[in-house]
């Protein structure tokens, strides 16, 4: 049984493919005019000639939106390298406690807060940079898209992309890498600086809350890095998975992944997120087993993950709504 | 030594046995039939030209859709640009979609029109062409499943266009799960 709908759309597809077999031209007549096309070159010049037209002006009138989020999402991609760069130096730095005294030998009086200052304007460094050099590569590549040679043919075949077109396929490729790399190095980055930072609150009074010499001779920092290690390295999972959902969704549409993220799981984020805050403030108090520090770890990377990914792909819907995706 | 054999004589050997098909898909994706002959014609230039790069003889019924599908995409994207801006182009007022008395042709190729281009196709190469899935998928690139979400979702919309701008009522009857 069928609606009437659904056999109405199957009596026009019919009807439609039944319409288009009627007249069949003879194969020698299409090649005759393909070779028709072949020999005429000022035709074909003339075509080039129009069509570079049409492609510079809509390359006057393309968004300026193009630019600018193809631009940021070089710098989010930079910047989310980078981070992942400088929190698996930290991770190496804490597993072994000789590469953080010569670190503290190098820069005297070195601290949490001279870290995390230190990581914040590389990170942000690269950002700016990575931009700038997006910007300047977006322009060059817009300029070459509207180029035309000696060659009539080739500038047809080369025209035949609008810069719009271009713009657009650039934009989109970057989608996947620009959130699972960002997400991955911003996960990274907090688990290990929160890490730290809930090692040394814990064994030092609030006057030297920030120093790190007398937490390297506990030897607190290193004894918990495998339950670091594996909170940083399922961040980057979740990230990989996020970014590749984001990916596909540019050419299929439609992901599970980001939706739900995107919806009611940063609920669950934001639950954990508290929970962990007061589970950290309850460690002060008595320490946890073994099993339960890599629970903990779990717990972080959850609660820090999905609200992350969440504002995260709230701000590239924002993106999609600016380019008219 | 052997002769090599000239590029147009192995378009037309090669297209011989496919021409109908690829013209009846040209024609069924396109927004009127001389569009659909037009972008026929775009293609075995471009064809005639890359011929040379084409080292499978058996491969040519796919290299050849490829080539359609994608002047197709790129058409289909030219003309939301033209709809969008409206000095580039001279697109034709669609305000047709709105009448219920249009002929089944003119009706479908409205609807499939109002569908993106990879859903588009693979309505007209399953539905129309009789492809399988499983060709469909070879010629696109993708895995079983997009395709099969694609013509999920095109079959979806097109419901959608029949029944607010055609005013086609659903009936009371239960739908029947497609494949």
């Amino acid at each position: 049984m069928t609606n009437t709908v659904d056999n109405t759309i199957a009596r026009d597809l019919k009807s439609l493919g039944e319409n288009s077999r009627r007249d069949i031209p003879a194969l020698d007549e299409s090649l005759r005019t393909t070779d028709a096309y072949r020999d005429d070159r000022p035709g074909a010049e003339a075509r080039r000639n129009a069509l570079a037209e049409d492609r510079r002006r809509e390359l006057v009138l393309m968004p300026l939106t193009l630019a600018h989020v193809f631009a940021h999402r070089i710098g989010r991609i930079a910047a989310g390298g980078v981070a992942i760069v400088v929190s698996a130096v930290l991770m190496v730095m804490v597993a072994d406690p000789l590469l953080m005294r010569l670190a503290a030998w190098v820069v005297p009086g070195l601290n949490v807060g001279m870290l995390i200052l230190l990581a914040a304007l590389v990170i942000l460094k690269a950002y700016v940079i990575a931009s700038w050099i997006a910007e300047a590569w977006f322009a060059r590549r817009m300029r070459a898209a509207i180029k035309t040679g000696a060659d009539a043919y080739q500038d047809l075949e080369h025209l035949a992309q609008g810069p719009i077109d271009i713009a657009q396929r650039a934009v989109r490729r970057l989608d996947g890498w620009s959130v699972g790399l960002f997400l991955a190095g911003t996960a990274s980055i907090t688990l290990v600086f929160g890490y730290i930072v809930l090692i040394v609150g814990m064994n030092h009074t609030l006057s030297h809350a920030w120093s790190m010499i007398g937490i390297l001779e506990t030897g607190a920092l290193e004894r918990n890095v495998g339950a670091l290690a594996c909170a940083v390295l399922a961040s980057s999972a979740v990230a990989a998975l996020v970014g590749r959902a984001c990916a596909r969704e540019s050419t299929e549409l439609t992901s599970t992944i980001p939706r739900a993220l995107g919806s009611w799981m940063a609920l669950i984020g934001i639950v954990m997120l508290y929970n962990m805050f007061h589970l950290a403030v309850g460690i002060r108090h008595r320490l946890p087993s073994n099993e339960l520090r890599y629970g903990l770890a779990l717990g972080a990377t959850i609660s820090i993950v999905i609200p992350l990914a969440w504002s995260l792909l709230f701000w590239r819907r924002r993106e999609h709504a600016r380019i008219g995706e | 030594m052997v002769e090599m054999e000239p590029s147009h004589q192995r378009l037309r050997r090669l297209l011989e046995p496919i021409h109908e098909r690829t013209l009846v898909f040209a024609r069924s994706v396109s927004r009127s039939r001389d569009e659909g002959d037009d972008l026929l014609q775009e293609s075995l230039l471009r064809a005639l030209d890359k011929i040379s790069t084409l080292r499978d003889d058996a491969a040519f019924k796919g290299w050849l859709f490829r080539i359609i599908i994608n002047l197709h995409r790129n058409r289909s994207r030219r003309s939301f640009w033209k709809r969008l801006l409206p000095l580039i182009g001279n697109e034709v007022s669609d305000n047709r979609a709105h009448d219920e008395t249009l002929g089944s042709v003119e009706r479908a190729r409205i609807a499939l029109g109002k569908l993106p281009a990879d859903q588009r196709e693979a309505i007209v190469l399953h539905d129309i062409e009789g492809w399988a899935v499983g060709e469909i998928a070879d010629l696109e690139g993708v895995s079983m499943s997009a395709i099969k979400s694609r013509l999920s979702r095109g079959r979806d919309r097109l419901r959608d266009i029949y029944t607010r701008r055609f005013g086609v009522r659903e009936s009371l009857v239960p739908k029947e799960d497609t494949p």
